[in-house]
């Protein structure tokens, strides 16, 4: 049973500052996800939770205790590398059985320990074959029970799947996501992948340039996003954002018009948040564009949509089997419950 | 698949590789051949009477008990120089490896043996262990050790093994780091999450992922001691006192230029020749077989 508590947590390397001031509660059991760009520092901040970064100011409590200064050892954490980092020279069973062996168990522990690991993912069969004769799935699994096998407190994953082909991937999020469940262990989950990071977590924590621009569960985030870096990182395809200006009755997009819905009460230059996805077929109160290009997915449509005078082509979604060229004149309407409004200059949502 | 450049004329190729082809032919297949032919022949000391003896050479070598002797110096000597240049090589490198402050100089400083050259090393310790000025030699005898290497024979393979194996440090150590570097840091860290010690993670993980270096260095260390310290002995000892530090190159040397028996000391080479070839061969095969894992 074990809780984390990460409190204002900062990193910097001689005189760049890269993480600033994080807080995650984080409680027993919960799956949590650090999604963000490359950069973001999601890596550093899982490192630092692990003790293989020193941590500049701030605090990481495993389990109430303060850990700073513990050695990665002495954390009760595993990891899940993104290159699985699996000793080249040793067989399965000994990758498995190396952190046991220094733990000083007895030789028939280890022996029981990994076998029902091994035989939990489904990997009994090579525990004598060295990593170089396994498939990047099977190495994976590896990984995975190298770090169940010490039974952690903590599960750490850094980008595990990112080297797995799509189909695998999909498989092993499932798996991984259905073992953390049944075991129930503390994960903290590092993705660039906003899929992967929706599809897993319980809470997600959005970083930017090493800021946790949002913390909560994926459709809060959906739904509820607080600037416009968490509103076109979250979701897929992202959001559009469109430049406007709201007037007294009108919100003015490019050289064209449509009506203010009663309930939007801002005023002045905003951006136009609209995802693809909420765009209805109606014809009042629409824009109208050319189609720029078309995206058939099969079960949806893809739309690029080009405005006069809007600088970028707005991406609408369409049920799949819709009869349109390139070149078509497009009737938009929004969903206007689902308009979000973000301040241009400081990007926050201001409604 | 390599691609092939086709030239339009059919001699620029030949031209292009001319040079090293004279050189080698030059500088190594004709001395090597003369050496093949020399070994065959029994030449008096002024070169006024040659005579073919076909395999006389060899077994008079096969029965001389100073030839003998001098092989297995030889062998000892090798795995000495061997072992201990590795051993503070690895020693080093393991330390440098985890040296984050300053690691360029400490390296320089570490590679610059490597650029003096063998006589100018035989002369360096030479003065160190001078029985009468050396610096070292002084500080021995304030422990009681009476150092003389022109009469104690031991003492003076002690003191080339020694200067042998300190030159090859350098570079030694310069493969033994970058083999470090070449293991995925990501292996080391989950080690230290494993739990594993800096000395447990030498031991268990660091020292079998660079065995394929250290079996090269092997290879490399013992040609080096066989040929290239011929130098630091002719410096330091001159093969002395008695035979005691006359290697086999040594022995060629005296054998051919000093007591001018040309036969037999082209007999001598040949057979090095021989040596040199099997280890680049086991070298080869093994090497590009990245040894075991």
């Amino acid at each position: 049973m074990s809780d984390i508590k990460i409190e204002q947590l900062k990193k910097s390397y001689q005189s760049t500052q890269v993480i600033h001031g994080i807080d995650i509660d984080i409680r027993d059991g919960e799956f949590i996800v650090l999604v963000g760009p490359s950069g973001c520092g999601k890596s550093t901040l899982l490192r630092m939770v692990a003790g293989l970064e020193t941590i500049s100011e701030g605090t990481v409590q495993i389990d109430g205790a303060v850990v700073n200064d513990l050695e990665p050892k002495d954390r009760g954490i595993a990891m899940v590398f993104q290159n699985y980092a699996l000793y080249p020279h040793m067989s399965v069973y000994d990758n498995m059985a190396y952190g046991l062996k220094l733990m000083k168990l007895p030789k028939a522990e280890i022996e029981q320990r990994v076998q029902q690991v091994a035989q939990l993912l489904q990997i009994e069969d090579f525990l004598d074959r060295r990593p170089s004769n396994l498939s990047g799935g099977q190495r994976q699994r590896v990984a995975m029970g190298r770090a169940i096998v010490r039974k952690p407190k903590v599960f750490l994953f850094d980008e595990p799947l990112s080297n797995l082909d799509a189909a695998l991937r999909v498989q092993m999020r499932m798996q991984i996501k259905t073992l953390q469940r049944n075991l129930g262990v503390t994960t903290l989950y590092v993705t660039h992948d906003q899929v992967e990071a929706m599809t897993m977590a319980d809470r997600l924590v959005v970083l930017k340039d090493g800021i946790a621009a949002q913390i909560g569960t994926p459709m809060e985030i959906y739904d509820d996003p607080h600037n416009q870096f968490v509103a076109g990182f979250i979701g897929s395809p992202a959001m559009n954002f469109i430049d406007c200006e709201v007037t007294e009755d009108h919100i003015v997009i490019g050289e064209q018009r449509i009506s203010r819905p009663p309930h939007v009460n801002m005023r002045g230059k905003l951006v136009l948040g609209i995802r693809p996805e909420h765009f209805i077929e109606e014809n009042t109160s629409a824009l109208e564009g050319e189609i720029e290009m078309i995206e058939k997915l099969g079960a949806s449509i893809l739309l690029y949509v080009s405005c006069k005078n809007v600088s970028q082509a707005i991406v609408i979604q369409c049920e799949g089997h819709l009869n349109v060229n390139i070149g078509d004149t497009k009737n938009i309407s929004f969903d206007s419950h689902k308009l979000y409004f973000f301040d241009p200059s400081t990007q926050q949502r201001v409604y | 698949m390599l691609k092939r450049v086709h030239y339009r004329s059919s001699y620029l190729p030949y031209l292009l590789v001319a040079p090293q082809i004279i050189i080698t032919i030059l500088f190594f297949i004709w001395p090597a051949a003369q050496a093949l032919y020399q070994s065959f022949l029994l030449q008096d000391a002024f070169g006024l009477s040659t005579e073919f003896v076909w395999f006389d050479n060899f077994i008079e070598l096969y029965d001389n008990p100073n030839y003998l002797n001098s092989f297995a110096r030889t062998g000892f000597f090798s795995l000495a120089v061997a072992s201990l240049s590795m051993g503070f090589a690895l020693f080093f490198a393991a330390l440098a490896d985890r040296v984050i402050k300053g690691s360029h100089t400490y390296r320089t400083l570490l590679i610059i043996p490597y650029a003096v050259a063998p006589v100018l090393a035989g002369t360096l310790w030479l003065f160190l262990f001078n029985p009468t000025l050396g610096i070292i030699t002084y500080f021995l005898d304030t422990f009681g050790i009476d150092w003389n290497h022109k009469l104690n024979s031991a003492q003076a393979m002690s003191l080339v093994i020694l200067a042998a194996a300190w030159k090859q440090i350098s570079y030694n150590f310069l493969f033994f780091i970058a083999a470090m570097h070449s293991i995925p840091k990501s292996l080391i860290e989950a080690s230290a999450i494993d739990g594993a010690g800096p000395l447990h993670r030498f031991r268990t993980i660091i020292f079998p992922l660079i065995s394929p270096t250290t079996f090269f260095l092997l290879v490399v260390n013992i040609i080096y001691a066989f040929f290239d310290t011929f130098g630091i002995i002719h410096a330091i000892t001159a093969g002395g006192p008695g035979n005691s530090t006359e290697i086999l190159v040594y022995k060629v040397y005296n054998d051919g230029f000093v007591g001018l028996d040309l036969g037999g000391s082209a007999a001598q080479s040949v057979i090095l020749m021989f040596i040199v070839v099997v280890l680049t061969v086991v070298q080869f095969k093994y090497v590009e077989r990245k040894v075991q894992y």
